[in-house]
């Protein structure tokens, strides 16, 4: 399956991608503003709640406040809605060509989605957490030396959630579309990564749930590295969590290509 | 006008029945859209669970806001749906069509890609608002009906301006509406809580330049009888409906202007 790793190739997929993404510059600032918008709105509610409140679930208000900066600054880091373009591949018959390069179409498709990844963590992540701070709704982490495993945490989350969306996509090969799919998917990733409510907030029988699902692996994990509120165990409960899931979900695509590979019948004439 | 109406609803048949043709795609794309409600509700319920109260509004009255919302955008989103392509025929050159058929531009483009499916969402909404007016023990006469119903008429109405001002501003940004749209969906958001919960310049903006907080709070206020914090006066618990049709007369002003001023992409 995966005999030939090219890697000079794979990172010219990924220089490529990132340069076509800095031609959206404005684009990149209405999002950067949408985050926001949503940020303050979201931190807002907390706010009201936490009235009279010290300390909730093991969170003071600042907690809760960088809790969601951070999970607003992983928004376009870790993809969760709207299209990656491998369904349009599928519908378009585009991805027999796709499929004949000399490398995996699925490392590929890493390759460009790592491009996009670096393009989002300079002009996205980095700004919502210095802008997020200025407005008082970051503190720093609890502990700097953290902060590499923090960058691993982000970076197994955004394979994580790659994978996931790429094994929803290839569904294309079966079904004539995946759009209601994607959306029963974009509910189960908003609730269980922890991007609408903190986890921290969750009853013991919602987090036995999330635990087995691979979506908390995504936004939450790297949260919690960065506030260190749970015990070192804990951390490396979800460190061990994460590396397990991005290898399982890997594996599944890798697998998925190579059957929807055989089954590909191409429309038109 | 009736000539107008008419043909409103002939071209919305024609573009329904276009879509009929996807239908199991809808089905699951209605499921996803009740599991959105459902994780939604979750969220507020574990809020709850563990805050108690929210700026003194309780679980079900969150819910009834929850329902409001979601009614009041679907609809909106409904009638919209055609203002979405905008970007998209600006950018190619086919606005032009619409601007020389012998039709209002804004009647002709509304019903392009009506999206049916939606009222799936309509559905989740009603149940919700239902539920939670029942758990709330509010006994709907016709006092309380009237203010329900005026409340997502007004609601529905602001966001329904809010998507033709959004898709005006495309005329000269040739981009998608992205940009407004942090309000248009920034505003659903908001007024899925009590607008008196948040710090006063959010709250200022969703009251009086965005009057989606206006619609949907203080009628809430006075259907649940609740103590009122802001210290507003009173009037403006009862010109909602008259906040929205203003709100939309200034929309409708805006892209008439537009209109005069779109100039056609391309040499």
């Amino acid at each position: 399956m995966l005999n030939n790793l090219n890697f000079p190739a794979l990172l010219a997929f990924a220089k490529t991608s990132y340069k076509k993404q800095l031609a959206y510059r404005i684009a990149n600032w209405s999002g950067l503003f949408t985050n926001f918008v949503f940020l303050f709105i979201r931190a807002g509610v907390f706010i009201a709640c936490y009235e009279n409140r010290d300390v909730v679930a093991g969170l003071a208000i600042i907690d809760t406040l960088t809790y969601l900066t951070l999970t607003q600054s992983f928004f376009t880091l870790m993809p969760h809605l709207g299209s990656m373009g491998l369904s349009e591949h599928i519908i378009s018959g585009q991805i027999a060509i796709e499929l004949n390069r000399p490398l995996n179409f699925y490392l590929i498709y890493m390759a460009k989605r790592v491009g996009i990844f670096f393009y989002y963590f300079m002009f996205r992540f980095f700004p919502i957490l210095i802008i997020g701070s200025l407005f008082g709704l970051l503190r720093l982490p609890t502990s700097f030396l953290s902060m590499p495993l923090f960058f691993l945490s982000i970076f197994l989350g955004f394979w994580i959630a790659v994978s996931i969306m790429f094994l929803i996509e290839s569904t294309a090969f079966w079904f004539d579309s995946d759009r209601g799919l994607k959306v029963c998917m974009y509910g189960f990733f908003t609730f269980f990564s922890g991007l609408l409510i903190p986890l921290n907030y969750f009853p013991a029988w919602i987090l036995k749930i999330t635990k087995i699902l691979p979506f908390a692996y995504t936004f939450n994990a790297p949260s919690q590295i960065y506030l260190g509120i749970q015990t070192n165990q804990e951390l490396l409960h979800n460190f061990i969590g994460q590396i397990l899931w991005a290898v399982v979900l890997t594996a599944s695509c890798l697998k998925i290509l190579s059957i929807g590979d055989k089954k590909v019948v191409l429309h038109g004439g | 006008m009736r000539e107008n109406i008419s043909i409103y609803f002939t071209l919305l048949k024609a573009y329904t029945l276009g879509q009929m043709s996807y239908r199991s795609s809808y089905l699951y794309e209605m499921l996803g859209m009740a599991i959105l409600t459902l994780v939604n509700i979750c969220g507020i319920y574990i809020i709850f669970e563990t805050f108690e109260s929210v700026g003194g509004w309780s679980f079900w009255e969150v819910v009834y806001l929850y329902g409001l919302t979601t009614i009041a955008m679907g609809i909106a989103q409904l009638l919209a749906s055609g203002l979405n392509h905008i970007p998209e025929f600006v950018r190619t050159g086919d606005f032009d069509r619409y601007l020389i058929r012998p039709i209002s531009p804004l009647v002709h483009i509304l019903p392009y890609s009506f999206a049916l499916h939606r009222v799936g969402r309509l559905i989740q909404g009603v149940i919700a608002l239902v539920v939670s007016l029942y758990m709330r023990g509010i006994d709907p006469g016709g006092f309380e009906l009237w203010i329900i119903c005026s409340t997502l008429f007004s609601l529905m109405i602001v966001y329904f301006a809010l998507f033709l001002i959004g898709a005006t501003f495309t005329f000269w940004t040739i981009q998608s509406a992205e940009l407004f749209n942090a309000f248009t969906y920034g505003g659903m958001e908001m007024s899925k809580y009590p607008v008196s919960i948040y710090q006063p310049w959010l709250r200022n903006i969703f009251l009086f330049i965005i009057p989606v907080g206006f619609v949907s709070y203080y009628p809430t206020v006075i259907l649940f009888n609740k103590h009122e914090p802001l210290n507003s006066p009173e009037f403006f618990q009862y010109i909602t409906p008259l906040v929205a049709l203003c709100f939309l007369a200034a929309a409708l002003k805006f892209w008439k202007f537009g209109i005069k001023h779109y100039q056609s992409t391309g040499s």
